[in-house]
């Protein structure tokens, strides 16, 4: 397992799996580590939120338990279930033994008493059932959980997880309660479709993570892609950000820019032109009046680039 | 530094971060990991621990920013020249250095005087702040105390020997004019110094009261000037009430056990009855319908009620807005077509006018009436002061029979109802509840109690 001790080997164990994390993204990894807080991370979807648990997962070799959020979201889902099948199954399995059990006892009372003493055995943890909550709390080698688009569970959900957040630990009221041995590594995602409660907020480190810079992205183009000519992967990430500048219903993420200079490889293209552009945007951008803003915008954007390419020429 | 982190985030509280003990806490034990060397990872780490949002995060930065750099990028300023500033006031000091008298030298030797004359930075800044400890500058709050405190400060480095000297020297010696010019120096070091203060200190707490005088002020009696400040803090009681009321829990929906559907599924299981089947309860559906008078006589409120309206119309989405003075119209479209400002000037013009609620009323309830039902809240903002017209009160008491309650704000003093042409007490017969409604903190409780009761 990497040494996670300072942001420096942050950075360089999260680089060594693909990851090319910004100062601000290792302290956030280095002040989690050591504060044992879980990460609440915003920011535009596609920036890297749900890979930098992946990621994490990958560095520390701890396995990644993820729990999708979605409206409804409730208990039974995401902490725990009681094995209703089974338990129905030992039930009339058991039917038979009652007899067996209650001979000798004296009346009903006496009846009563001596199944008394047997203890709640179909409610222990023989018959619970754990969903990822749980399971992370369990987990006796230590764990990443994730919980992917907090915001699109309900408000009561948020007040479900304030304990698994806060102290590591959950109330199951057959059983009492249980302590994670090791407390996971918590990451929370969210895409800000609604604000979230400030207690919930309050339990986190809250991180931002925005559209990386140019020199940034061009070295996570790089990463993911060492195959890629380096003049094209400074045109490529040029003209992103470009487009980002645009006003566009959705912009186009790093997992997109990513997407997009895996196509371009592909077509082993050398440079940006714009019949290329045209033929290919349809990778970045995902909705029909983006397309045709971006195709106004073309010969703006591809400007600084053509310069540089009829020189080339010449 | 521990002291200082946490004026740090006193300071980053009065701006407007919310920060709870537990979070300075916890940034406390943050900023001690990551050590105190580079100012920008502690920034970073401070932002991340006490933020809970983007726009605090950036708070969080500025407050950083402010309190800790604001004294360096001054000082670093003269710092760039250094070699020619501290010739100059060498000359300039030079008098008194050089001085026969004894009583001077003897002035000089104690206070940051000597700093000054020397062109020592480091000491001066090191003086003010000391002396600036002594002060309980935290409750420098107004404007107005900046004077004293300056005179506190120059007290505390020590001025009161130099000014008695001034005056006892020969005005027109060298050394009477060396000690003049160190006196201005030193004032304005200290006005500087307490000018930061204030500006670190005050500038939230002055905010903070203004908003709680101007909830608390009538609101016909709140100046022109503070327009801009009221709208802004409407805007932000009326996100407090939706936050407040914004969604119920789910569990309460749940009705009785729906024991057929529970028998039914229960035959699969042998007759055990694992799963259960709850009736929902009825979801009741509030519906609103808030009339509001624009007239001349209530004119100083009626752009408050309107603006009021209008953040009701966005916290309750089943509201239908009316406006009316001589004649009645529903703006519900207009609010929700233009911003704030531009919707009610739009409504003034268009009803404004000498009020005739007789008239009102009985359009009112050839809108509405087809579409009033027991859900439905009937709210009139007025002060019901009809020019003797006649108040068509039968039509009122129509209204209140087809719609669950009927609750009338009046901006006008209890005391004045039914006084001159106020119809007020006889329209008060049908109203459920009547509320006396003229500053911001009343609309609050009212807006909040009626959304509690229209769930």
């Amino acid at each position: 397992m990497a040494q996670l001790d300072s942001i420096e080997n942050i950075i360089s164990a999260f680089a060594e799996f693909g990851y090319i994390c910004s100062e601000k993204i290792a302290t956030a990894v280095f002040l989690a580590n050591a504060l044992d807080k879980p990460i609440l991370i915003e920011g535009p979807p596609g920036v890297g939120k749900t890979e930098l648990a992946n990621t994490m997962s990958m560095v520390t070799g701890h396995e990644l338990i993820r729990l999708q959020c979605y409206e409804g979201l409730d208990e039974a889902k995401a902490l725990y279930e009681w094995k209703y099948g089974k338990q129905l199954l030992y039930t009339q399995i058991l039917k038979e033994k009652l007899s067996d059990l209650l001979e000798g006892t004296q009346g009903l009372e006496g009846a009563i008493e001596r199944l008394h003493s047997f203890g709640d055995v179909f409610y222990s943890e023989k018959f619970i059932e754990p969903r990822p909550l749980l399971k992370a709390l369990r987990s006796e080698a230590g764990s990443v959980l994730l919980i992917d688009e907090i915001d699109k569970a309900d408000q009561e959900f948020e007040s479900l997880l304030l304990e698994v957040l806060g102290h590591y630990q959950t109330s199951i009221p057959e059983l009492g309660t249980i302590k994670a041995k090791i407390p996971p590594r918590v990451f929370l995602t969210s895409n800000n479709t609604r604000d979230l409660s400030d207690a919930l907020k309050r339990r986190c480190l809250h991180l931002y993570i925005p559209y990386p810079d140019e020199r940034l992205e061009q070295k996570i183009i790089a990463s993911r892609l060492p195959s890629v000519d380096p003049e094209l992967n400074r045109q490529l990430v040029s003209f992103v950000h470009g487009l980002r500048a645009l006003d566009l219903k959705k912009a186009p993420a790093i997992s997109e820019t990513i997407d997009w200079a895996r196509s371009l490889v592909l077509l082993k293209a050398s440079q940006l032109d714009r019949q290329l552009v045209r033929d290919t945007l349809n990778v970045l951008l995902k909705f029909e009046q983006d397309i045709e803003a971006a195709q106004e915008a073309l010969p703006e954007l591809l400007k600084p680039m053509s310069s540089i390419g009829s020189r080339a020429f010449n | 530094m521990q002291a200082e982190l946490l004026r740090f985030m006193q300071l980053a509280r009065q701006r407007g971060v919310r920060i709870s003990p537990a979070e300075s806490m916890d940034a406390l034990s943050a900023a001690q990991l990551v050590g105190f060397e580079s100012p920008r990872l502690l920034k970073e780490t401070l932002a991340m621990t006490l933020a809970k949002s983007v726009d605090e995060e950036a708070l969080c930065k500025s407050c950083f920013d402010k309190f800790f750099f604001g004294d360096a990028t001054e000082t670093s300023e003269p710092d760039e020249n250094t070699g020619s500033g501290a010739n100059n006031t060498q000359n300039q000091y030079d008098a008194l250095l050089q001085t026969a008298n004894e009583s001077l030298a003897q002035a000089l030797q104690n206070s940051i005087a000597q700093a000054l004359v020397q062109g020592d930075q480091t000491e001066i800044q090191a003086r003010v702040a000391e002396a600036l400890s002594t002060l309980e500058v935290e409750k420098l709050q107004f404007f107005t105390q900046k004077g004293l405190y300056t005179r506190r400060l120059l007290d505390a480095l020590g001025e009161a020997p130099l000014r008695q000297l001034a005056a006892q020297l020969d005005t027109n010696s060298a050394e009477s004019q060396a000690l003049k010019a160190l006196q201005t120096e030193l004032q304005g070091l200290a006005k500087g110094a307490i000018e930061r203060a204030f500006d670190l200190n005050a500038a939230g707490k002055h905010d903070e009261l203004m908003e709680e005088i101007l909830k608390k002020s009538k609101l016909n009696a709140i100046e022109r000037r503070h327009a801009g400040r009221l709208k802004g803090l409407i805007q932000k009681l009326a996100r407090k009430l939706t936050q407040k009321h914004r969604k119920r829990p789910k569990r309460t929906r749940r009705g009785n056990l729906h024991m057929i559907k529970t028998l039914r599924r229960g035959i699969t299981h042998d007759g055990i009855l694992f799963e259960t089947f709850w009736r929902k309860t009825e979801k009741r559906k509030p519906q609103i319908v808030a009339v509001c008078d624009v007239s001349g006589s209530v004119a100083a409120y009626a752009k408050f009620l309107l603006m009021l309206l209008y953040y009701l119309q966005d916290v309750l989405p089943r509201t239908r807005s009316f406006a009316f003075a001589h004649d009645l119209g529903e703006v519900t479209d207009l609010f929700q077509q233009h911003d704030v400002e531009k919707a009610t000037e739009i409504v003034n013009w268009k009803y404004g006018g000498a009020t005739d609620y007789g008239t009102s009323i009985e359009k009112l309830y050839e809108l509405t009436a087809s579409d009033l039902n027991p859900q439905t809240t009937l709210i009139i903002l007025g002060d019901a002061r009809n020019n003797y017209g006649d108040p068509k009160f039968e039509r009122l008491q129509d209204l209140s029979e087809r719609c669950r309650r009927v609750i009338w704000l009046n901006p006008e003093a209890r005391s004045q109802w039914g006084t001159g042409d106020s119809e007020m007490l006889r329209y008060l017969r049908v109203c459920q509840t009547a509320h006396e409604c003229n500053t911001l903190s009343q609309f609050e409780r009212i807006i909040d109690e009626l959304m509690t009761l229209t769930k």
